[in-house]
């Protein structure tokens, strides 16, 4: 695909996301949560807590292996 | 707060962690075999790809403010104030991915963003902004260095002044050698280092105290009527001055343009938002497992911003502080590379390059590039100490800054992404912005506590207001007199205007020294 095209295409997706993640973020979960006035019970503050140790989990996985993976293929491409 | 550590261990991590970065850096350079040119040194070739981007953004995002007062809104808030924290300060690296790719897409050769305000805008916004520019690294950086120096000394006792030289020397060295690539290496360790710590607190809380026990605790408060929801009123204004106030340091901090412009094509807009979504969980996981479970284990503490580092001694000892210690050690340095390679770049490009020495050569831009760096690396050390004395609060600043610097971000947003964006509205909106913010928050600190001072200044609503009131006097100046002029800008006359450091010869490149005035009426 020609590069303009390929950022294009990029531009609209990565848009899509950030706009997205954005609503999800600051508006939908915290407003229905703070308009319905939700107290947290033990099962949803485990469930709470569970939440946060997972995305740091996942995500530090995430962003350690993908620039080994990635330093892997480049030095396999040179050579 | 009690010294935890002695000061021999504060300047042994000092000496690892500066020692061990040149290290690698020299080691890196001999590695590669080829010599260091100037665009190397400011773009990092350009062909970084997107999990060394990611990691690189999360690092110069993750500051030590974050550890400590994610920790301390857990603290005072409850589960609001992680929530808050980590959503109301990815968004704007996730919403950047929208100007990272523009900017790709626009000027896919420029070094900095203000190289392309002055190609799209006139000499007086691309003064302007390069004030704010500078502005937002000078405090970042020094609200960085005086952060780590403060900590240090908290926690080991070390001379606050000492630390305050060393902390900026121990990312200058290599930032000096390696440029920008060897910034990226760092972060990616560093980003590397935070993770896994983090991972050994959560777990050493969740398996000493268990959820249940501060469950309890939260409960039992006398404050637990909002520690336990999302509804939670000053959890909630804490959580917009974040938002609002976190996009100035964001959109007019050339260390997140920067990490856009080394990326590769494919790379830019992706590494924001996995960056952005791996970021929240740091605020997230610190502030939820050393500050709410700080408050729910009853743990008393003289300020709520030093909870973080007393709940790692409560939980692990010793061997706590010292994983505390290192891990926002770690951030300090990430992102005082990250502010000072950004520094560099605005200096060499847009004040030498363009007005003192426009025929430099590549082998001059870089010696330029090197002296710059250390330089400034040595003179934040300085600036540093200056606002210690001056008795200038981090937290304070840090809620402050937005109102300073976030009066560029709808200029600089609508510049590149919108053809009706004016000369006239993108300065007047960023001028009067600021002008505009400044006078709101004095205003209001006054009507609401009947004075004017530090401690008026510092509350939540003065803060609001003076946040709010910047973006809706810059948003409405900048897209007002766009639609009144009826003007169009041709976005596609800037894609040969910028030149590679490395094609600079003798004779400079009319393109990158002329202004933008290209603004024609439709």
């Amino acid at each position: 695909m020609d590069p303009q095209q390929q950022l294009n295409k990029d531009a609209k997706l990565c848009t899509r996301w950030a706009l997205g993640l954005t609503f999800l973020f600051v508006l939908l979960f915290p407003g229905v949560m703070f308009l319905t006035g939700y107290q947290y019970t033990l099962s949803f503050f485990k469930g709470w807590t569970y939440l946060a140790f997972g995305w740091l989990i996942i995500a530090g996985i995430c962003i350690i292996v993908g620039p080994v993976v990635e330093f892997v293929r480049e030095k396999k491409d040179s050579e | 707060m009690n010294e935890m550590l002695s000061s021999s261990v504060g300047y042994l991590i000092l000496l690892i962690f500066g020692g061990g970065f040149t290290a690698v850096t020299i080691m890196m350079q001999r590695r590669q075999g080829k010599e260091m040119t100037a665009e190397q040194f400011s773009t990092a070739g350009r062909n970084v790809g997107v999990g060394l981007a990611s990691a690189s953004i999360i690092a110069a995002w993750t500051w030590a403010a974050t550890l400590m007062m994610s920790s301390s809104t857990g603290y005072q808030y409850g589960i609001s104030g992680p929530y808050w924290y980590a959503a109301g300060a990815s968004i704007q690296i996730l919403l950047f991915a929208i100007v990272a790719i523009n900017l790709k897409k626009k000027a896919p050769n420029a070094h900095t963003f203000l190289e392309f305000i002055a190609q799209r805008f006139d000499v007086k916004n691309h003064r302007l902004m390069l004030g704010f520019a500078l502005m937002t690294n000078i405090i970042v950086t020094a609200m960085v260095i005086l952060g780590g120096a403060i900590a240090l000394n908290s926690l080991t006792g070390m001379n606050i002044f000492v630390a305050a030289f060393l902390i900026p020397l121990t990312f200058t060295i290599y930032t000096m050698i390696g440029g920008l690539k060897a910034s990226f290496v760092a972060d990616y360790f560093n980003t590397v280092f935070i993770f896994v710590i983090l991972f050994i607190f959560a777990a050493a809380v969740y398996y000493k105290f268990g959820v249940t026990s501060v469950y309890e605790g939260l409960k039992n408060l006398p404050s637990s009527q909002h520690m336990l929801t999302m509804a939670s009123v000053p959890g909630l204004l804490f959580g917009m001055i974040n938002i609002i106030g976190n996009f100035g340091t964001v959109f007019v901090d050339q260390a997140y343009w920067q990490r856009a412009i080394a990326s590769k094509n494919s790379a830019a807009s992706k590494a924001y938002i996995y960056g952005g979504i791996a970021w929240f969980s740091i605020p997230f996981a610190v502030a939820t497992f050393l500050g709410v479970s700080a408050a729910g284990l009853g743990i008393a503490v003289d300020s709520p911003d030093s909870i973080a580092p007393v709940m790692a001694s409560h939980v692990l000892g010793n061997l706590g502080s010292i994983l505390f210690l290192t891990m926002l050690f770690m951030a300090v340095m990430s992102t005082g590379a990250a502010e000072l390679t950004a520094i560099t770049n605005i200096i060499v490009t847009d004040i030498y390059l363009r007005s003192i020495n426009p025929k430099a050569s590549s082998k001059k831009i870089l010696s330029t590039s090197r002296k710059v760096t250390l330089g400034f690396g040595l003179a934040m050390g300085v600036f540093s100490i200056l606002l210690f004395y001056l008795g200038i609060s981090l937290g304070f600043v840090y809620m402050a800054m937005g109102i300073f610097v976030s009066g560029a971000v709808i200029p600089v947003t609508l510049g590149l992404m919108w053809r009706k964006a004016t000369n006239t509205g993108a300065f007047y909106g960023a001028l009067l912005g600021m002008i505009g913010g400044v006078v709101a928050w004095n205003t209001s600190a006054y009507l609401i506590n009947g004075h004017i001072n530090v401690e008026a200044l510092g509350g939540l609503y003065p803060m609001l207001i003076g946040n709010s009131t910047v973006f809706i006097i810059s948003g409405i100046i900048s897209i007002g007199h766009g639609l009144l002029a009826k003007k169009e800008f041709d976005f596609d006359e800037l894609k040969d205007k910028f030149k590679s450091f490395d094609e600079h010869g003798d004779e400079p490149l009319r393109e990158e020294v002329a202004y933008g005035s290209t603004t024609t009426v439709k």
